[in-house]
């Protein structure tokens, strides 16, 4: 990964466009008033070493002469600088949240959930934002018993919902305002609800349960980021990558018992900044 | 900001249940629930959870908790005669842990929990497997024993000749060597209570006296004096008077008559082995029936005099009414028979089908058969009918007549509810999601619709009938047959289920000692 940031950062070094755009001062040049010969140049002679100036002597005092200077040039202000970057960022987010309590086994075989969902960031200071973020994943599974022949049988549904609110603090360096790396620590607070069902082909059967815990977390990761440089466009596109740690507390529902989730987390989201 | 409720709940509810994500199959070991081993009792229906180890009440109003029994695994339940006080097995296990694995080996506990009204009231300790209680009829004494006949969950070392007697009061247990495979237990009682014990075991019966402070072993009786024989018994009763067990042996003919006052063997013989046996208390006699004669016998308890009344076709069963019993044949025949024991009186009734199954209503005005279809061809049509259908008759007990009726579903079971001017019959059929309700005294009918088909049905002690389903996640409709009014519980099979039982974690001797300082 490191061999590819710093590919990606150094493209980007020798890509980026002066932070200034170029003036023009009409100052003429030896070279401009001599007539340029249509034959291939011969090659320069090497150059000599400028001699010493001599000082010169205070002047003394003397009518001001008259400078023909340009008027002066008023420079555009540029859009975003190496140190002026967007305030805001709106991401749509793709991920995976480890469970590794053996309770979740009874929405399958994998430890883990899929989540997608959106984060907004807002730079409050220079190189920290707060983020605000809502993820959302489930998984369910087919319930099966031994039946009386010995076979299997449908039992009932199962399913398992998780809306992941978090709030916390983003922390960032940049290269040229093209690759971030940061770290951000979240708190989390995560709805989560279980929903049993005795008969999936039915919506009006009574054993359609369902029980809802709200648990707090926390998340700690490391990720980088992609932009298109800014100064351009005053909106860009970002994409980010982060992986971490994730510890939630134990959810309770009702009756069906207890939840407890937590361990790697991976993200990856798409996004504009502005 | 302001979150709008709405928009939660709309987060939350994702998506409708009828599209619950599923990615995966799970499959679990052992279920939810079991539908037919429903223990009911005057605080309603106890029903055990053998994925999470627990126990659960569902009480008739639709309520249901859970019973804390600590930890553990409930194995067995039973009610006592009381309707109130209940017994349960709980198998405790704790994992002992070595320097590798949490839980190398397991250190397993038994103990007999008593119930009552949801809450533990005494806990026994028990050594030794066991999964059955036999209760004096006053409820004030139980013996726990090994039933070979039903799963038995054996571990370690099993001692298969001993039982214990529980004092139901005071919670003392008490464990007895009886003799090899104890099968049967019988009580002694009179208006004070029960006195003495009775266990049937494989070759020996031993009588317990249970009024010393520790209950022992007062007298066995060996069955057989030669040690390769086996006398397995089939039928064990005792008279009225509590003064004699009548044993009947598999594959003998012998009646053992075991007088427990003077401690002597008696051994009367019969016409052949006994398929069934009851002893009468109202006429102080006992009923044989057996399987390959068709004859009906009546031992008289004062002689042991034996009345031999020919019967039509050969019968295995017999069904006590107060002074007379009904005779039935569940290996085909379709003859059904009411014996007045005073008397010997035989009244014959010939069925449509073979009944499977014949249960006395209260009253003992009638009696209702569950028959299977029996097949075949006739050139009558309705009898072509009837072999093609389970059924359902009623036997008339005050006349001769009987009242046939083809069933959509196999007859799975039939329970009673009485009133004044209502004998109601509730039929359960198998597949079949409504219960047949038939009035016996005026032959009014009705269906009883039910959210899904049923698995058994039983009655509570104050009248209700409750169905199970087979639910997964648990279903039990109550029904009470005065008013019409159906109430169901569902879901309480889902107690615990994200909880799996495991035993308990090994200690952390870590964190006990620095509990200790």
């Amino acid at each position: 990964m490191t061999p590819l940031l710093l590919t990606l950062s150094f493209a980007f070094a020798q890509d980026a466009p002066p932070a200034q755009p170029p003036v023009e001062v009409p100052v003429e040049t030896p070279a401009e008033a001599e007539e340029t010969p249509a034959e291939a140049p011969e090659p320069a002679p090497e150059p000599e070493p400028a001699p010493e100036p001599e000082p010169t002597p205070e002047p003394e005092a003397t009518p001001e002469p008259q400078v023909f200077a340009p008027p002066p040039t008023t420079l555009p202000e540029p859009e975003s600088g190496p140190d002026h970057v967007a305030k805001w960022s709106l991401s749509a987010e793709i991920g995976s949240s480890a469970y590794r309590d053996d309770s979740f086994d009874l929405f399958g075989s994998r430890d883990g959930i899929d989540t997608s969902g959106l984060r907004v960031g807002r730079r409050v200071v220079d190189r920290v934002e707060v983020q605000l973020g809502w993820l959302r994943g489930n998984r369910g599974a087919n319930v099966e018993v031994a039946n009386a022949s010995g076979g299997r049988e449908l039992a009932f549904q199962s399913a398992y919902y998780a809306h992941r609110f978090s709030l916390g603090a983003r922390g960032d360096i940049t290269f040229d305002d093209a690759l971030f790396a940061y770290v951000a620590a979240r708190g989390q607070l995560v709805l989560q609800q279980v929903r049993l069902d005795g008969d999936p082909d039915s919506t009006s059967n009574t054993d359609q349960l369902s029980e809802t815990a709200l648990a707090p977390g926390g998340e700690l990761v490391g990720g980088i980021e992609l932009r298109i440089p800014q100064g351009k466009m005053p909106i860009t596109a970002g994409w980010t990558l982060e992986m971490g740690a994730e510890t939630v507390a134990t959810a309770t529902f009702g009756e069906f018992g207890d939840l407890r989730s937590g361990g790697f987390v991976i993200h990856s989201g798409i996004g504009i900044r502005f | 900001m302001r979150a709008n409720p709405l928009v939660l709940l709309g987060l939350l509810a994702g998506c409708g249940w009828n599209n619950l994500p599923d990615q995966d199959y799970v499959y679990l070991d052992v279920p939810l629930w079991d539908p037919v081993r429903a223990v009911p009792t005057a605080d309603g229906l106890y029903l055990q959870l053998p994925n999470s180890g627990g126990l659960t009440l569902v009480r008739g109003d639709g309520t249901t908790e859970a019973v804390d029994l600590g930890d553990g695994r409930v194995t067995e339940t039973s009610v006592a005669p009381d309707d109130a006080t209940v017994v349960a097995f709980v198998l405790r296990e704790q994992c002992i842990a070595d320097d590798e694995d949490d839980c190398a080996d397991i250190e397993r506990t038994r103990e007999l929990v008593v119930l009552d009204d949801g809450a533990v009231t005494t806990t026994l300790d028990v050594e030794g497997t066991f999964n059955d209680v036999a209760y004096s009829q006053g409820g004030e004494f139980g013996i726990a024993y090994l039933d070979l006949t039903r799963e038995v969950e054996l571990d370690g070392v099993t001692n298969l000749t001993s039982v214990v007697v529980l004092d139901l009061q005071s919670g003392d247990t008490t464990p007895v060597s009886v003799g090899f495979a104890a099968e049967q237990v019988l009580f002694v009682e009179d208006e004070t209570g029960a006195s003495k014990a009775v266990v049937v075991s494989a070759n020996a019966v031993a009588v317990l006296d249970l009024l010393q402070p520790e209950p022992i072993v007062e007298v066995t009786f060996p069955l057989t004096l030669d040690p390769d024989g086996r006398v397995v018994p089939v039928g064990v009763d005792l008279t009225p008077d509590g003064r004699y067990a009548l044993i009947s042996a598999q594959g003998s003919s012998d009646l053992y008559t075991l007088d427990l006052q003077s401690q002597s063997i008696n051994i009367v013989d019969l016409s052949a082995q006994p398929a069934d046996m009851a002893v009468n208390v109202a006429t102080d006699r006992t009923v044989l029936v057996y399987n390959n004669l068709p004859v009906v016998e009546i031992l008289d308890h004062e002689l042991f005099d034996v009345d031999r009344f020919e019967l039509d076709e050969p019968m295995d069963t017999i069904l006590q009414g107060e002074d007379f019993a009904v005779l039935f044949d569940q290996g085909g025949g379709k003859d059904v028979y009411r014996l007045d024991i005073a008397t010997g009186d035989l009244v014959e009734y010939v069925l449509e089908n073979p009944p499977l199954e014949v249960v006395m209503a209260p009253g003992e005005d009638f009696a209702v058969a569950l028959t299977r279809a029996e097949g075949g061809s006739s050139n009558d049509a309705a009898a072509n009918l009837y072999n093609k259908y389970p059924g359902l008759e009623i036997i008339d007990l005050r006349g001769k007549g009987t009242a046939p009726y083809i069933l959509e579903g196999a007859g799975l079971g039939v329970a009673f509810s009485r009133t004044d001017t209502r004998l109601d019959a509730l039929v359960l059929q198998e597949g079949i999601d409504y219960l047949y309700q038939l009035d016996l005294y005026t032959g009014e009918e009705a269906e009883l619709e039910l959210s899904a088909p049923p698995s058994d049905i039983g009655v509570m002690p104050d009248g209700t009938f409750y169905i199970t389903h087979p639910s997964a996640l648990g279903l039990v409709s109550f029904y009470d047959a005065g008013s019409g009014d159906i109430v169901e519980v569902a879901g309480f099979a889902a107690r615990g289920l994200l909880d799996a039982y495991e035993p308990t974690p090994a200690e952390d001797d870590d964190a006990d000692d620095k509990e200790a300082k």
